[in-house]
Parts: structure tokens; C-alpha cells; sequence
């Protein structure tokens, strides 16, 4: 079993079992493009901190069996390891999901994405503007315009 | 790093996972989110679940309301209607004794043209608002796959099989999976009954002569049944998943003769109805050629004697194709590439397509080790072979054959892995044997040997 050696934006070294970098497509085609090599893998987007977190649910998930269908990957819950892994605070989460993209790891995206999801599910609006500290932008003329749009969604 | 500091496609992505009766609050967070939860391109693929009917009404209209152009995809899982579930209604009996005291009833225990009745007097009329949303909705006929799973709605969703028909939104419709709904008729043909009573609306009178157009030429006759008349609008189907208790008989003539490019057919298991005879069952298989995935759970026909006769039917064709100066052949010289045509027959023999079955028996008489050995001679081809069974179905089969005479199981399996190594040299398909009980020494000594993929459960 080969290893691959993966460089953190800010310059730490990693050093994992091929399968397991290759969870990522993006380094998967690196690795096809370049063949063999002694080389450390520049990950410029991908600060050391997260890229540890990566690399620990690569490995977790490193046997998984790759899924293709779409509706499939997006209907699945998320299962116990993953929840526990996503306990993070939001900066790291987000950090995740960038990195998940970047590295393009759809499983791991899909995941933080769901993990997002779920933070949003039975909110309010205003509750939904207070956990991610996001401005309301509309007037208040524009918010009960829309309000009375989806008026009967309100009492639920 | 802060949610907004996401890259917009991300954000797409984060409210796809969204449910939907969460996307209308989330619109009001701020523009950019609204503008995301209103993109019609979140809304190609459709998935309403655990929803009230109204609330399904409701979603579908948000869903026109933006704009939606065309519907790819759309799943109903678990949803429910409240009415149907709560409303009790006096029942009127014949006789007007003045003693008779009021009887109530349940809307869902009655006949459905009486609860057609009811819904008028009551002027519940979320189903027509749904049928006319959805018609809306799905005129672009661009529905690709349909999943109406583990609903409790009254007809079963008959509007939107309606729709299907009569708009011919069914024209591009590859994949269809409808199973686990209520069954307000508590008879294993959701549609027989309800097609005929349900015709309120415009959609039921007009449908039934629709599908007939592309298949004038055949004598099968759609009759009233609503569902058989689906399959007919469906041409393109791929993949069917549904109870066999829903599947009659008939219907499975018809998917045989309407479905030609059927590639899987998944058929759960449903307990009190009329079972698939082996003779449509063959029928299916044989005019289906690009069926390639069975899944069939505790099927009545799957046993040792219609295999055998199965075979038999096989044979007896595949002998009258070969013999070239068959009075057939002569009569239809006139036709345009006969060379064509018999070499397509000879290659799409019954059977030959299939690649991947999986059986369950559970209910049903579970297999002997000779009815494998038949299966596995009628579909040649496979490369796996799921089996599942229980505790009580192995000792009715060790009862059997201690009845019948027949080798010890240890034998049956011994039997059963050589004629895989005579017949498989390579490559030699996977076979998975979920036994639900433990297997003796022996069995797993000879499974062992012989890499067949035994899992416990």
C-alpha cells in the first residue's frame, strides 16, 4: 500500500495510504495525471486544521462503496459517525464543506451540506438570520408582501 | 468563515437538502436566499414528504407559482390525509324505523363512491385543486421518474395517474415506484374499483379512450382499469418497483406487452391477494427482452412445478423458431428482413437477459434445492442470485423433503454448488444465500469451499 504525501495551505505535511487520498477526485486525478511520485501534493485552499478533519473521514469512509445515484445520495440520513464528526462549530463546518468542494469529496459534501440543512429545519426566519448572523435585507414592506404570499405556510 | 462567505452553488446545495415545508421561512432570511429557495432549478426534481394532503396541495402550488417548467422527478413519500383519517359520517340504513338509532361510520370504511359523495357534501375539495395543480404541473411531459410510496391519500393518488394518461405526461416516464399506500378498497386492485366511481372530474372520462391511439391494432382491451391504462400511456418505462398484491395478473400481460424496453421489475410481497400466475409471469419474461434485474418478493409462482413448466413453454418455443419450414414462417415470407427478424429471436432467448434475481420466501413455499436448479436453468445468464428465507421456511422445506423422500439438505446443497462449479466455469455468478436461521457444520464447510456468499442474519 502506497502512501501519498498532501501539503496544507500552510505547509504542514500529511502522510496517508493512497485509497484513502483518493476518496478525492480532485487528488485522484492528480495522482493519475502525475504517476509515481516522491512529491508532497500542494493543497493550497486547505488550511492544516481542516485538512486533518478531511483526512480522518476519508479514512473513516475509506471502504465505502461509491455511490452514483443521485436521489440515492441526497434521500440517505446522515449516519451516527458522520453526526459526531460534524460537531463542530459553524466556522470549521463551513471549512469543511469549502474543502469538500474543493477536493471534490461528494460524500463528505453532501454531509456537510445536510449538517447545514438540518441547523436550518424548523426554524424561523429570524431565528435562521440569528444562528448564521445573516442581515435581513428586506423592507419590511417586502417581508409581509411575501409573508402574505405563502400566508397559509405561516400557521405550520 | 460565515455562511454567507459560501459560494452560491454551495448555498444551492445546502437548501436542496432542505425540506420542504422548511423552504418557504428560509426564502424570507434575506434576498439572496430568497432568490435561491424561488429558482425553479430546485424544483426539476421533486421530493414531498411527510406531508398533510393539504400541505402537498399547497407545496405543488408554490411549486407552479415559481415558474417550474418542467418536473424530471417527482417522489411522494408518507404522506397523509387528515379527512380521510378523521371524518366520521352517519351512515344511512334502509330501514326507517324511527328506533333505529344513527350509525357512524368511518369515511375510509366506506365505498368510494359514497366517499365521493361525502367529500361533495363536506366541499372538501383538496383533490381536485391537487388534480389540477398537478396537471398543470406535469403538462410539460418531461416526467421522467414517479415514486408514490407509503401514502395513506384517498384513491391512492388517482389524479395524478389520471393526469398521466390523459396528458400524456407518461410518454417520457422511465421509472415507477408505488407501493406501501393505503388501500382505501381493502382489495388487492387499488384501480378496478376506483376508476370506475371516481370519474367526477373531467380527467377519468376522457382518459380511458386515450391510450389507445398507439396500440390500435391490439385486440387487449384497456377496459376500466386505470392502472392497466397507465401502463399502456407509459411506453418508455424502465424500471417498475410495486406489491404484486397491485400487479394482477392482467396488468402483467399488459406490462409485457406495453413495457418492451423494461429493464427491472421489483415486485414486494402483499399479503391476502390473488398471486401471478406462471403463465404471465412467463409472458412478461419472454416479451420483455431487456429485463435484466428481478427482484421478487414471495412470489406464489416461483416454485418447482411452473419452473419446470416454464421451461417446458421455452423449449416449445424456442424449437418452433429454430425449425425453418414451419407453416408460420411460409405464410409470412412477405415480410421485409425475415433474416433479421429470426436472428433477433434467436438471440433474446426467455431468460437469456436476466443478470441480477433476488427472491424472498417468507410466506410462501420456499424453494427446494431442484427449484434453484431450475431457476438457474431458465435464466441462464445470471451473474447473482439473492435468496432469502427464515427459520419456519427451512424446516417446511426439511419436512418436505423428509416427506417427498428426498436427499438430506446437506445433500440438496451439495448438489446445488457442483452444478454451479459444472455450469459456471467462468465467470461464475455470485450467489447469496440469506438464510435468517443457523446452517449445520456441513453447510458451512461446503459453502465455504465453494466461495458462495452466505450472510446470517
Amino acid at each position: 500500500m502506497s502512501n501519498v504525501r498532501l501539503l496544507s495551505s500552510d505547509n504542514e505535511e500529511f502522510v496517508v495510504q493512497k485509497e484513502v487520498a483518493e476518496r478525492s477526485v480532485l487528488i485522484k486525478n492528480m495522482l493519475e495525471d502525475v504517476g509515481e511520485t516522491d512529491s508532497a501534493i500542494p493543497l493550497p485552499n486547505v488550511t492544516a486544521k481542516v485538512l486533518k478533519k478531511v483526512i480522518e473521514w476519508c479514512d473513516h469512509h475509506s471502504s465505502d462503496p461509491v455511490t452514483t445515484d443521485e436521489t440515492e445520495r441526497r434521500t440517505t440520513d446522515i449516519d451516527e459517525w458522520d453526526q459526531k464528526f460534524m460537531e463542530v462549530d459553524q466556522e470549521t463546518l463551513f471549512d469543511i464543506i469549502l474543502a469538500a468542494n474543493y477536493l471534490d469529496i461528494k460524500p463528505l459534501l453532501d454531509v456537510g451540506c445536510k449538517t447545514v440543512a438540518n441547523m436550518i429545519k424548523g426554524k424561523t426566519a429570524e431565528e435562521i438570520r440569528k444562528i448564521f448572523n445573516i442581515v435581513n435585507d428586506f423592507t419590511p414592506e417586502e417581508e409581509a408582501q411575501i409573508r402574505k404570499e405563502n400566508e397559509w405556510a405561516e400557521d405550520r | 468563515m460565515s455562511i454567507q462567505l459560501l459560494p452560491t452553488s454551495l448555498l444551492y446545495e445546502i437548501i436542496k437538502s432542505v425540506p420542504f415545508p422548511n423552504r418557504w421561512e428560509t426564502s424570507l432570511v434575506c434576498k439572496s436566499w430568497y432568490n435561491i429557495c424561488t429558482d425553479p432549478y430546485l424544483y426539476q426534481e421533486i421530493q414531498l414528504e411527510s406531508m398533510e394532503l393539504e400541505m402537498l396541495v399547497r407545496a405543488l402550488q408554490w411549486i407552479e407559482r415559481l415558474g417550474v417548467i418542467s418536473v424530471r422527478s417527482l417522489n411522494i413519500r408518507h404522506c397523509h390525509s387528515d379527512f380521510l383519517q378523521n371524518t366520521i359520517v352517519p351512515v344511512m340504513t334502509t330501514t326507517t324505523s324511527s328506533y333505529q338509532p344513527t350509525l357512524y361510520s368511518q369515511l375510509r370504511t366506506l365505498t368510494p363512491d359514497r366517499r365521493r359523495m361525502e367529500y361533495v357534501k363536506q366541499e372538501y375539495r383538496l383533490y381536485d385543486i391537487l388534480s389540477d395543480t398537478l396537471a398543470r404541473l406535469l403538462s410539460t411531459k418531461k416526467l421522467a421518474r414517479l415514486e408514490i410510496s407509503n401514502c395513506d391519500l384517498d384513491w391512492a393518488m388517482t389524479e395524478l395517474f389520471t393526469i398521466l394518461i390523459t396528458y400524456g405526461a407518461g410518454r417520457h416516464l422511465t421509472t415507477w415506484i408505488y407501493h406501501d399506500n393505503y388501500n382505501n378498497d381493502c382489495t388487492p386492485t387499488v384501480s378496478t374499483r376506483c376508476t370506475t366511481t371516481h370519474g367526477t372530474d373531467k380527467s377519468i372520462s376522457s382518459s380511458t379512450p386515450t391510450p389507445a391511439p398507439k396500440s390500435t391494432s391490439n385486440s387487449a382491451q384497456p377496459g376500466s382499469d386505470l392502472l392497466q391504462a397507465l401502463v399502456m400511456a407509459c411506453p418508455n418505462m424502465k424500471h417498475f418497483m410495486g406489491h404484486h398484491g397491485t400487479v394482477n395478473d392482467a396488468m402483467i400481460m399488459i406490462m409485457a406487452q406495453y413495457w418492451p424496453q423494461l429493464e427491472s421489475l421489483v415486485l414486494l410481497s402483499n399479503d391476502n391477494h390473488p398471486s401471478i400466475s406462471a403463465k404471465a409471469f412467463y409472458s412478461l419474461i419472454s416479451q420483455c427482452s431487456s429485463l435484466h434485474t428481478l427482484e421478487l418478493y414471495d412470489l406464489e409462482c416461483i416454485n418447482q412445478d411452473d419452473l419446470i413448466q416454464m421451461r417446458h413453454w421455452r423449449d416449445a418455443t424456442s424449437i418452433a423458431s429454430t425449425s425453418p419450414p414451419s407453416p408460420l414462417g411460409r405464410q409470412r415470407r412477405h415480410q421485409p428482413y425475415p433474416s433479421m427478424r429470426s436472428r433477433r429471436l434467436k438471440t433474446t432467448a426467455v431468460g437469456n437477459a436476466l443478470r441480477h434475481v433476488k427472491l424472498t420466501k417468507y410466506i410462501t413455499a420456499p424453494l427446494s434445492t431442484q427449484a434453484i436448479l431450475h431457476l438457474l436453468a431458465f435464466f441462464p445468464h445470471l451473474r447473482t442470485l439473492t435468496y432469502e428465507t427464515n427459520r419456519t421456511c427451512y424446516e417446511i422445506a426439511q419436512h418436505q423433503s423428509k416427506e417427498e423422500n428426498a436427499a438430506p439438505v446437506k445433500d440438496q446443497w451439495h448438489s446445488l454448488v457442483q452444478w454451479q462449479n459444472q455450469h459456471y466455469k467462468s465467470p461464475s455468478p455470485l450467489f447469496c444465500f440469506r438464510l435468517n436461521y443457523p446452517p449445520t457444520m456441513n453447510q458451512l464447510l461446503l459453502l465455504s469451499s465453494y466461495q458462495v456468499n452466505l450472510s446470517l442474519a
